[in-house]
């Protein structure tokens, strides 16, 4: 399997920097073209939502950003180190809740609320990781779905953190140092909720990729990739088996909890429920589509997922055959519904290693293209 | 006594429905590998063309059911021959990923063509019941239980007698000996499939009945509550699955009156799942499944 | 290879510069007053602009947000034929204040509280409020947001923690008021239900919460014993054991918590166990489609319901009239009359705001408060408004039996029930 993160011979070295700053000094960059990439995308953090006003587009973006961020986490267990989980929202909802509870209820600031969501559900995910171990494949799959109802019918019966059944509104505060992403102000403009909720999700989001591309290099990082792609030839050169599925459960449950509390305060209303089966097999759809075990994978296909039907609402809504709402036969949202499982059908039916691989073969093409004879 | 009696029969009957559909999952995991989660999918056509059965074809109750079992079964075949074959050896994930979007579509195709109104199919037992050595059971409950011996018999005597039943069991062992009979994986991908639409629709159908609860949308979600039971049973086993959608049945029928209210509110949701835990603590492949052997 | 990144970096940071720059059109500069101008009196100022509302055209935009596709879209779809009944006529009479032409804008949130919020956001700018948010979720959901932008919606639930909150407009009695009427009405009719043993049969979600919390007070109220709390999730389907606890607990009335899909299921077990007792339940839990099914003659036997509305055929109320000329063949159900009532109180609402001469968030919040009560043309009790702390829900509940030969199945014993006991001040 080819991935951007995959140990390149430049990469195989330990950094010089020292083991600390080992993860984060970026060393994403092998090309010009490829940091030309990483510039333009930071960019982009800052140019979309100072110039996007619509707060639906960037409502839309934000919940992209988020399931990016939940499902680069999901990529670690399921994309590099093979473990097929459909828990991830258990995760997800353990950080939303720490969130509301040390930002809300605690009233800590984000620096502290936000490591802590994270660090919380790293916990949980250490504590079910020896367990997990032993199974494999669908075994695996059902069986974290288990953390899921597990995690809603827990949430629902301690109401003094989460609400219980009623949820409990987000009070938790987005800010970092003299930045208010709730109102961001940027020498005399004032911007709205969302676009600072962008400019803070997406450089999350950034953060986590950069962080994830840094551990794949790391040797912890390399022996998860060795027990997907050969276990049995992993535990016999020495690669210790639990260690490394810990470490994996570990750093996907921790992202998750991070977009779970970005989540939280994204949405500033949550629910037990708002962390089911659906939510999570939404993650799983997110990096299979994207491309499995690819550091940009989870980006492209959190656009796929959060976008196609959004996009698909926008045109079937002007289609001349739609029932008109309130009347019966096949909805708007029918339609978007069934146009949106048919595209992940065709996609995955015409290239099953996902759209990273869609955009590369495009690019190999147009260059083929390019070359003269 | 008469009272845990009454209740454990409740159980066993919910329990079958469980135990139809998670067979529906069984035979497709044992014969392709794949864990299909459009099976609720199947759930709802079963339902609403066995409705369309009885009021548009006027066709008697029991014809109803088999037409919508034969017609689920087809759909189900063709969607296996156009898009799971394709994909269904090529990786853990893209199999289940796209059976992931079908599941998407077929409700929102069944609420474009039947609409989400409550609907009645008018069944032969309605509210009908019997008396039992003291007990009172539905006669609708009587049904579901005979219907899921029936189909469990169907099941082994397919296995254990047709060349395709046997070779469908080589080819869960070793893909290649299915081969070496003469018979292509593309014929029993299909037929899993078949089978399994077919498993679904009986189920859907039953669960439309008036004491299933009347036709009504949602009834895809059904599916996901069989989930802990074939993990129970053993993913590979038919057995698993019956003897698992039993116990998962009654346990959770217990559940609902035998639990102290210190364990909450929803806890006879979280049972089944629960259950699953407990026996996957002492046999990782479940109660019947067989220990995976690892290749290298 | 940290020489290159630092370069990198450098480049982000000139990008980052430049998209400031550019940054102009998505922003407001700090300083700038969002609150529209005041002064002169209403009646001799043209009402100004608003987004949703354009003079010129003479049109105001509405809109509402329901589930238009999954489990409950078929009853939510009658809201909205119900709604646009009242909104309809309102036009054909000239429009609100005699000019200003209404037009509903509908969003689909799936009964989902995100997507609520994001189809909000996606017509947030078309309309200048919403009459109709499906779902209580979907509304505590909207309401930070609501907050923000200083919009107004009328909720279609009815969740008692909405009466006072600013931002949404109240109509409907709460789950908890519904249930004390019902209670209230059968000790009216017989004296054997004074000393009866109360129990209940309720989804596990804040639904079921809220109607035990309304059985709880009403029987403290009238002194009747209660008994076992029987609890389901919203996809069971059997209900024997259930059902077998509510029989040997000797359970004399039953409160029934669910929905028209659990209906079914729950008949047929208390049948099969020969359990009959005085069944309580909202009109949510039935379907017309019941009317010809087995379970009919047990529903008329044993079972009440309690809703908005008036007698369904009754032409001499106002909106019953309205209902069924708008509705034509089609048979009328309470969910259109719950529709109707929305509409009712977003026009009520529209009227009392053009007459301020504002038709923005903030202009209909005043608005709301401006106004005393709203009155549903027969089809519900009065909802107190003015200033939010001091608004209450209506009180009145219309007390159905079970009639297969009735619209819907729906025959009205009690229109406009309020219980003599009174009511918990938070109902």
């Amino acid at each position: 399997m080819t991935s951007e993160a995959a140990a390149g011979p430049g990469a195989s070295a330990p950094s010089a920097a020292g083991a600390a700053g080992g993860i984060l000094v970026p060393r994403l960059t092998q090309s010009w073209r490829s940091r030309l990439f990483i510039v333009l995308g930071l960019a982009l953090i800052v140019i979309v939502p100072t110039n996007v006003g619509s707060t639906y587009w960037l409502t839309v973006l934000n919940g992209v950003g988020v399931a990016a961020i939940a499902a680069v986490g999901l990529n670690v267990l399921t994309g590099y180190a093979g473990q097929l989980s459909l828990g991830q929202s258990f995760f997800v909802g353990i950080g939303a809740f720490s969130a509301q509870y040390f930002g809300g209820s605690l009233d800590l600031p984000m620096v502290l609320w936000l490591p802590l969501a994270g660090l919380l559900a790293a916990a949980a995910g250490g504590a079910v990781a020896p367990f997990a171990l032993r199974l494999r494949g669908p075994y695996l799959a059902i069986v974290s779905l288990s953390l899921v109802f597990l995690g809603i019918y827990i949430a629902r019966n301690i109401p003094s953190v989460t609400g219980g059944y009623n949820g409990t509104v987000v009070e938790a505060t987005a800010t970092l140092g003299p930045i208010d992403f709730e109102r961001p102000t940027i020498g005399g403009l004032s911007f709205s909720r969302e676009q600072g909720m962008f400019l803070l999700t997406w450089s999350v989001l950034a953060v986590v990729l950069l962080l994830v591309a840094n551990i794949m290099r790391t040797r912890a990082g390399r022996a998860m990739q060795a027990s997907r792609d050969h276990d049995i030839a992993a535990e016999v050169l020495g690669v210790r088996m639990l260690r490394t599925q810990v470490n994996a459960f570990v750093v996907a449950s921790g992202i998750g909890g991070i977009a779970g509390a970005l989540l939280a305060v994204n949405l500033e209303y949550i629910r037990p429920e708002n962390f089911d089966v659906a939510l999570a097999v939404q993650y799983l759809a997110i990096i299979v589509i994207g491309g499995l075990g690819t550091l940009f994978g989870p980006v492209l296909g959190a656009l796929f997922v959060g976008l196609v039907p959004v996009l698909v609402d926008e045109i079937s809504g002007s289609l001349p055959f739609m029932s008109e709402a309130g009347s019966d036969g096949l909805s708007t949202t029918d339609l978007t519904l069934i146009l949106y499982g048919s595209l992940i059908v065709l996609f995955l039916t015409l290239e099953p290693r996902g759209l990273v691989q869609i955009l590369r073969r495009t690019s190999v093409w147009l260059r083929s293209r390019r070359s003269p004879r | 006594m008469t009272e845990n009696l009454q209740i454990l029969v409740g159980g066993i009957a919910s329990g079958c429905l469980l135990a139809l559909i998670a067979l529906g999952f069984v035979v497709v995991t044992k014969s392709t590998g794949v864990l299909n989660l459009a099976q609720g999918g199947f759930v709802v056509l079963g339902c609403y063309l066995t409705y369309e059965g009885r009021q548009s074809w006027g066709l008697p109750f029991w014809l109803a059911v088999v037409v919508a079992a034969i017609l689920t079964a087809l759909i189900a075949a063709i969607i296996e021959a156009t898009v799971v074959h394709p994909v269904a050896l090529r990786g853990l994930y893209p199999p289940i990923l796209v059976t992931f979007g079908i599941s998407i579509v077929i409700p929102a195709v069944a609420a474009g063509i039947w609409t989400t109104y409550q609907l009645t199919l008018d069944d032969p037992w309605g509210l009908d019941k019997v008396g039992v050595a003291g007990l009172t059971i539905a006669q609708r409950d009587i049904a579901v239980i005979v219907v899921t011996l029936v189909v469990l018999a169907l099941f082994l005597a397919f296995f254990r007698f047709s060349r395709l039943g046997l070779a469908m069991q080589a080819a869960a062992s070793d893909p290649e000996a299915a081969l070496a009979q003469g018979i292509s994986d593309r014929v029993i991908h299909m037929t899993a499939w078949a089978m399994a639409g077919a498993l679904g629709a009986v189920a859907g159908a039953l669960l439309a009945t008036t004491g299933g609860g009347g036709v009504r949308p949602g009834l895809e979600t059904q599916a996901l509550i069989a989930l802990p039971v074939i993990i129970l049973g053993g993913l590979t086993s038919p057995a698993g699955a019956v003897v698992g959608g039993l116990l998962v049945g009654v346990a959770q029928q217990f559940a609902v009156v035998r639990v102290p209210d210190v364990l909450g509110s929803g806890f006879h949701e979280v049972a089944p799942y629960l259950l699953m835990l407990l026996v996957l603590l002492v046999r990782p492949q479940g109660l019947f499944g067989s220990a995976e052997v690892r290749r290298i | 290879m940290s020489h290159h990144a630092r370069k990198g970096f450098a480049a982000v940071a000139a990008a980052a510069a430049l998209s400031l720059v550019a940054a102009g059109c998505a922003a407001q500069s700090s300083d700038d007053d969002d609150t529209p101008e005041g002064g002169a009196t209403a009646a001799e100022r043209e009402l100004a602009a608003v987004p949703g509302f354009d003079p010129a055209a003479g049109v105001i935009k509405i809109g509402d947000i329901l589930a238009l596709s999954g489990p409950i879209s078929a009853t939510a779809k009658e809201q909205l034929v119900g709604q646009q009944i009242w909104f309809d006529k309102v036009n054909e009479q000239g429009g609100i204040a005699g000019k200003y032409k209404i037009e509903l804008i509908t969003e689909d949130n799936q009964y989902n509280p995100q997507l609520t919020v994001q189809a909000y956001q996606k017509i947030a700018d078309e309309v200048v409020m919403l009459s109709g948010v499906l779902g209580s979720p979907s509304v505590k959901a909207l309401i930070p947001l609501l907050d923000r932008t200083d919009a107004l919606a009328v909720p279609s639930a009815q969740d008692p923690s909405f009466a006072k909150d600013p931002a949404v407009l109240p109509t409907f009695p709460s789950y908890q008021t519904n249930v004390t009427n019902a209670v209230s009405y059968l000790v009216s009719q017989d004296e054997k239900f004074k000393t009866a043993r109360y129990c209940q049969l309720v989804m596990d979600s804040d639904w079921g919460i809220a109607v035990s919390e309304g059985v709880a007070w009403v029987t403290g109220k009238i002194g009747a014993p209660t008994g076992t709390i029987q609890k389901f999730a919203a996809l069971d389907t059997a209900f024997t054991a259930q059902i077998t606890a509510l029989k040997n607990d000797n359970c004399e009335v039953v409160v029934f918590g669910g929905a028209a899909n659990n209906l079914p299921s729950v008949v047929a077990a208390a049948t099969q166990l020969d359990f009959q007792p005085q069944w309580i339940a909202e009109f949510i839990a039935l379907a017309t489609a019941f009317k010809t099914s087995d379970i009919a003659p047990y529903l008329t036997e044993n079972m009440i319901f309690t809703g908005p509305g008036a007698k369904l055929d009754d032409e001499s109320v106002e909106g019953i009239r309205n209902l069924l000329a708008g509705l034509g063949d089609t048979e009328i159900t309470v969910q259109h009359v719950y529709g109707y009532m929305q509409a009712v109180a977003t026009t009520t609402l529209l009227e009392k705001a053009v007459e301020l001469g504002d038709l923005s968030g903030p202009g209909l919040r005043r608005a709301a408060t401006e106004l005393d009560s709203i009155s549903f043309q027969g089809l519900g009790g009065d909802v107190t408004l003015g200033e939010p702390e001091e608004r209450v829900l209506p009180r009145a509940t219309t007390i159905y039996h079970y009639n297969p030969a009735a619209p819907s199945g729906l025959e009205a014993a009690a229109v406009g029930y309020q219980a003599p006991e009174g009511f918990d001040d938070h109902f």
